[in-house]
């Protein structure tokens, strides 16, 4: 394994599954809890960012930002083919909390609802916590391969690649 | 399409690893392989109830009984749960580029809004 110079600062992403139907990604970020909840939940800021695979274009990014509101984002590879990730705001606190409902639409029976959470690091910096509850086990583990099928698609240098040129 | 089939490896090795007995098993087993009795002694559960969770380690893998008439040791099998590693670490991973990402792109935010709205003024 390479380490490659980044942009980043060095944070990881943390997993945690409190239980069979949980699990939990974090990770802290350099800027306050308004700026990582405007980057989250603005769609043209979220294209330069969430899921981005190579080559991939994101094709769809819909963020209907009130309670009762849908959010869908879609990709579409080099075939074609295309993936979507979609949901329903249930709750949102701005910049502090928000809940949602999040499928991956190849997988219906795969929503479950996600609160995600942006504190105040202490540190001038966010904690942002994603909170995924399932209604079962098999629920998670399968949400977990989905997010893994497409995360393989990724490779490492393409986003240090598109950083400079936002 | 076939969503969240129970009989797939890794769906079978994480309900394996689901259970405190049986993770409490894999690490016994990974300082060498045992009998079942001498796997059971440290446990408080009966033969048949150890034997159970054998039977789900067995099934998904993790563990395997040599042929060895007699006393039938117990084995640790590594390639599921790396296999089951190496699936959680891709998903970290997805997270891991996209958060890269995101720090950049909220540098990139956050110069934007002090170069619109000094604050200060002198």
């Amino acid at each position: 394994m390479t380490t490659q110079p980044s942009t980043t600062n060095g944070n990881k992403v943390t997993l945690s599954f409190p239980s069979d139907t949980e699990l939990v990604v974090s990770r802290d970020f350099a800027y306050p809890p308004e700026l990582v909840w405007q980057a989250s939940t603005t769609p043209e800021i979220v294209k330069q960012w969430w899921g981005i695979a190579p080559r991939d274009q994101f094709v769809v990014c819909d963020i209907d930002l009130r309670v009762g509101g849908s959010w869908r984002y879609v990709f579409r590879d080099e075939q074609g083919n295309e993936d979507g990730f979609s949901g329903r705001f249930l709750e949102l606190d701005a910049p502090h909390r928000s809940v949602q409902t999040e499928q991956y639409e190849p997988m219906p029976g795969s929503e479950h609802t996600v609160t995600v959470t942006y504190e105040d690091n202490g540190q001038g910096g966010t904690r942002l916590s994603s909170h995924h509850q399932y209604a079962s086990q098999e629920m998670r583990d399968g949400h977990v391969a989905s997010g893994m099928e497409y995360g393989m698609n990724i490779t490492f240098d393409h986003l240090d690649d598109v950083l400079p040129t936002l | 399409m076939v969503i969240y089939m129970t009989d797939d490896p890794l769906s079978a090795t994480f309900a394996a690893l689901a259970d405190p007995t049986r993770r409490a098993i894999l690490l016994r087993l990974a300082e060498g392989e045992v009998t079942v009795t001498e796997l059971a002694e440290p446990f408080a559960m009966s033969m048949p109830a150890i034997s159970k969770h054998l039977k789900v380690l067995e099934k998904a893998g993790l563990v395997s009984r040599s042929r060895d008439a007699q006393r039938r040791p117990v084995r640790l099998e590594a390639a599921p749960i790396e296999e089951a590693n190496a699936w959680t670490e891709r998903y970290r991973q997805f997270w891991d580029e996209s958060y890269d990402a995101l720090d950049g792109v909220l540098a990139t935010l956050h110069q934007a809004t002090h170069r619109n709205t000094p604050k200060e003024q002198r």
